[in-house]
């Protein structure tokens, strides 16, 4: 039984493409694969008969040709009966695979037994044979792959696990490779991403490699598919499109649990939109006015003793529902923490007296992400006053910045990753839904920086620990803080972190030693 | 109206117990506050002492990195200084080898200079020489009239 069942459905490619196609199969350096060619009645000869050569030529090729096209469901999934691999390759027939791609794919399983999802990073091939358009995907991301189909090729998939989802399902036609992974993934036990271009997806008129608007079939069935697993893994969500070829998922909460808002506050006043307004009211104000949600409580932190006038601006609102908690350290680390020490229930958010808030059901939002496994901070997209966005989340390529800052609302941003929810590296805890727990097992906000250091080393500490966090453009919140929100504590947090920076597995920038891609 | 003695000694006993559990109670209430407070306290310093465990560990782990990094640096350089070493040797000692060369060379062509001079002596000294020198001797004194006529 060989390890790897490379699958293609036939129908009419272009012959110099199909050349490619085959050439770059037969020069793979691992030799432990089958190639399961389904022929879906083409019309052109010289399929069938360059197929027949093939197969007598190689016996590991196999070759079925169907008597009617049936399409590329159907074709792929006769393809699939006919494997006998512990791995499904998925290869389309104009497109071509690294030289090295099965024996990269074959160490990563080695490294990973228990793998039963792998992709790879994918480039484009021009007409004119040109390589471009490398997509250096993140680490295995399943909020991002609800937005969009980013781990597309190269995809291998443990075949028991397929045969156990039922293959390929018609009706998906155009998105059936990611119908089939999110049915996958949610057997699946590891899922694994080689960071390396391993396939080469043709970019032709007609395909959706030269546009994401090219298939419009595609992204109805892509958002039908996403809607069925969601469904599947009980989750209430309403899917609808975000932009081309990308997703928006907005979950309902069923449960509505008791959450702790942690505002350190103090007598500070700012000038906004013109007028001198203290912030600690202004925030107030915005919290009870702005949010739907009402099963949340608030703890006010200070540092000193409050005017009264400031008392009053945060006490009168909340008809009892808020506390004030005297922070016996100074610094804004020790402020959060105590924030965190009084909070008794699961979920709190962190904000800062300078947020105000823009969407009335932020904090439902925030909450359909909580329950994600592992993650420890969901957070919004920060906007300054003239809409323009501050931070998207906290990347660490190649230095720890604030994510899509400096970018416009309507910016989709690279592969549309600021349109969409995903996993990021880290966030702001200016205005952050947190799982207490997370944050106190790693020892909450360090209190050697006096700084917004501190969330990027908060990040770093949870990562550590195995969380991540997501940020989300379905809530945006205005900050109204001209300072930027990364810090000039960088040597100090160097001495701790300095040997991630740059590796941050969610936005990754393109360093790789390109591999040959000749054969 | 009539109060006895009694009834009046045991609503005073009574109001000075509920003032003395009054007490109490506010005491308790205190006492509570104190060890809520004292309870967040110690927990901040849980959490301050996890931070300070979390980042020192982070801490050694980027000096660690640090140190092989730097001794990954120090290794590439002493074996590029010793690739080095090996080229300059071979650079020095085919160096040496062209001068020993050209030296021999140089002895070579001292010595047949020398040859030649012995054998230019040992023509001027013979008597084949003198004899023609004596013989050409008018031909030379013309010649030397001529360059200064």
């Amino acid at each position: 039984m060989p390890r790897f069942s490379i699958i293609t459905p036939v129908y009419n490619p272009p012959r110099e493409a199909f050349e490619h196609c085959v050439r770059s199969v037969m020069a793979q350096t691992n030799s432990d694969w089958e190639w399961c060619l389904a022929n879906d009645a083409s019309p052109d000869s010289w399929v069938a008969q360059r197929l027949a050569e093939l197969q007598t030529v190689d016996s590991r090729v196999r070759v079925m040709t169907r008597a009617v096209n049936g399409g590329i469901v159907a074709a792929s999934n006769d393809a699939i009966a006919m494997s006998n691999g512990e791995f499904l390759v998925l290869l389309d027939n104009d497109d071509e695979l690294h030289p090295e791609a099965l024996q990269f794919v074959a160490d990563a399983l080695a490294a990973e037994p228990k793998c039963d999802y792998l992709y790879s990073d994918e480039d484009k091939i021009s007409p004119s044979g040109e390589h471009f358009d490398d997509f250096a995907k993140p680490a295995w991301s399943p909020e991002r792959l609800l937005a969009q189909n980013y781990t597309s090729h190269l995809s291998v998939l443990r075949r028991s696990i397929v045969e156990l989802v039922g293959r390929f399902r018609p009706g998906f036609d155009g998105s059936q490779d990611y119908d089939l992974v999110l049915r996958v993934i949610e057997h699946a036990r590891e899922v694994v991403h080689v960071p390396q271009v391993l396939y080469h997806w043709r970019s032709l008129s007609t395909s959706t490699a030269s546009a994401a608007s090219a298939k419009p079939y595609a992204f109805i069935a892509a958002l039908k598919s996403v809607g069925e697993h969601l469904q599947r893994t009980d989750t209430v969500a309403q899917v609808t499109e975000a932009g081309p070829s990308l997703a928006r998922v907005r979950r309902t909460t069923r449960r509505h649990p008791a959450v702790t808002v942690i505002i350190p506050v103090d007598d500070a006043k700012q000038r906004i939109f013109g007028l001198e307004t203290p912030l600690a009211g202004n925030i107030v104000k915005s919290l009870v006015e702005k949010s739907t949600y009402t099963n949340y409580t608030v703890t006010l932190v200070a540092n000193k003793a409050l005017s009264d006038e400031t008392l009053e601006a945060l006490a009168a609102p909340f008809e009892g529902r808020a506390t004030i908690v005297r922070a016996r350290h100074s610094g804004l680390a020790q402020m959060l923490n105590t924030g965190l020490v009084a909070c008794d229930t699961k979920h709190a958010v962190l904000l800062d007296e300078r947020c105000e808030f823009i969407d009335s059901d932020w904090l439902e939002a925030l909450l359909g992400y909580a329950d994600r496994t592992n993650v420890a901070a969901v957070a919004p997209f920060l906007l300054d006053e003239f809409g323009m966005i501050m931070s998207a989340g906290i990347g660490l390529t190649p230095a720890p910045h604030d994510i899509a800052a400096g970018r416009h609302l309507s910016d989709f941003g690279p592969v549309g990753m600021f349109a969409i929810a995903r996993e990021v590296f880290g966030v702001s805890m200016r205005c952050a839904l947190v799982d207490v727990a997370s944050l106190k097992s790693v020892g909450g906000f360090s209190p050697e920086y006096s700084t917004r250091a501190m969330d990027t080393d908060m990040a770093c500490k949870l990562h550590r620990a195995g969380r991540h966090a997501i940020i989300t453009p379905l809530v945006n919140v205005r900050l109204l803080d001209d300072t930027s929100l990364m810090n000039d504590e960088i040597d100090s947090l160097t001495m701790r972190w300095g040997r991630v920076f740059g590796s941050d597995p969610y936005t990754r920038i393109d360093t790789r030693l390109r591999l040959p891609v000749s054969f | 109206m009539l109060v006895s003695n009694e009834s009046l000694v045991d609503a005073v006993q009574r109001d000075a117990e509920l003032l003395r559990l009054g007490n109490e109670l506010r005491r308790a209430r205190e006492a509570l506050l104190d060890a809520q407070a004292q309870r967040a306290s110690f927990e901040l310093e849980v959490l301050n002492s996890r931070d300070h465990a979390v980042g020192q560990a982070a801490h050694i782990g980027e000096l660690r990195y640090r140190l092989l990094k730097q001794a990954a640096g120090y290794e590439m350089r002493l074996q590029q200084a010793a690739q080095h070493q090996l080229i300059h040797d071979k650079n020095h000692r085919d160096h040496i080898a062209r001068l020993e060369a050209a030296l021999a060379e140089s002895s070579r062509t001292a010595a047949q200079t020398e040859a030649l001079r012995r054998e230019l002596t040992a023509t001027r000294n013979s008597t084949t020489w003198k004899l023609g020198r004596v013989l050409m001797f008018p031909v030379r004194a013309v010649k030397r009239l001529l360059r200064r006529g």
